[in-house]
């Protein structure tokens, strides 16, 4: 299978860890940044990294950005050279782009330029930490669209000891368990204690939910909602 | 599979060494609860007892009391830095990942 080739033009916290990341999965991966130090420091782990403006078109072009299958635009510093890279990126044919925004009016003006995917990650973050704030036994919650969401949380106390069917929570609160997580004592090879999670996938009826055990769940934001308040 | 394994505990003769084998026997059998009696006993004796305090970690972390789990971790790296364990443990609660 021939390896996906990205673009990750500015070479911050975020362009950096997405361009590792990438590298680490396989992918081909350019990185472009006009700070020679943070090519440089990125140079070991990616395909190729160059200092380059890539505001300037012959730059884009020069290194062959039109077959790149996915660039992703992470300036955070200057919008405007976010604005421009982005259009470039979508003249010069680039088969999908992806942002990553500073501000709502940011997230307006590239999606209005054919960004296929605008993140703001800033913003993402505040939600998920807020939401973590406000519901302590929500462990991870990921959006599948706008109405369904998947959430991590504890078990709550009236399940314990029950099996999924008895516990009821699909006739009372519709949402379905896709998977649970239970963490158990173990003894390393060095002879030290620790533990290890173990995950059943797809759980039947019969199985029954523990103390501390974690549920994955997947259903309606508001029927979750109802679950997270008992 | 996800199960749990019954023995018996060990004999305490009351000293730190043997308090800490009977606690992690109570741990290794999910009996949280005679654990953290057994590990502060434990500390009574001797409060530099890292391992003691990392196991407390353990026990808080698998009953999802992220703070408190991150507090014995914290008390385990300040008794013994080199703790690699305790440092583990203690950088997945807080979020930070191993750099690739």
């Amino acid at each position: 299978m021939k390896k996906r080739q990205f673009a990750v033009i500015g070479l911050g916290t975020f362009g950096s860890s997405v361009a590792r990341e990438l590298a680490s999965k396989n992918a081909q991966v350019l990185a472009i940044d006009t700070v020679e130090e943070k090519v440089k420091d990125i140079t070991p782990y990616i395909t190729q990294a160059v200092v380059a403006d890539a505001t300037e078109e012959k730059v884009l072009r020069s290194l062959g950005i039109s077959d790149i299958d996915c660039a992703i635009v992470a300036i955070g510093q200057s919008m405007e050279s976010s604005i421009m890279i982005t259009l470039l990126l979508k003249e010069l044919g680039v088969k999908s782009i992806i942002v990553k925004s500073v501000s709502d009016l940011h997230s307006k003006i590239v999606a209005k330029l054919g960004a296929d995917r605008v993140i703001f990650p800033e913003y993402e973050m505040a939600k998920k930490l807020a939401e973590s704030l406000v519901s302590p036994n929500i462990l991870e919650e990921i959006e599948l669209s706008q109405e369904f969401n998947i959430v991590e949380m504890v078990a709550p106390k009236n399940f314990w000891g029950k099996s999924i069917r008895e516990s009821e929570i699909r006739a009372n609160f519709k949402v379905d368990v896709i998977a649970i997580k239970r963490h158990s004592p173990t003894i390393t090879d060095e002879g030290q204690s620790d533990i290890k999670e173990e995950i059943a996938i797809a759980p039947g009826g019969e199985f029954e939910i523990r103390e501390n055990d974690i549920m994955v769940l997947v259903g309606k934001e508001t029927d979750l909602d109802h679950l997270k308040e008992i | 599979m996800i199960g749990k394994k019954k023995k018996e505990p060990p004999p305490s003769n009351g000293n730190e060494a043997s308090i800490l084998e009977m606690a992690k026997f109570y741990f290794l059998n999910s009996k949280y609860n005679e654990a953290i009696a057994e590990f502060k006993k434990a500390l009574a004796i001797n409060p530099g007892n890292a391992e003691a305090y990392y196991n407390l970690g353990l026990i808080h972390e698998n009953r999802n009391n992220t703070d408190e789990a991150k507090d014995m971790y914290e008390k385990a790296l300040a008794i013994d830095p080199d703790y690699k364990l305790a440092k583990d443990h203690l950088n997945k609660l807080i979020g930070i990942q191993k750099k690739i």
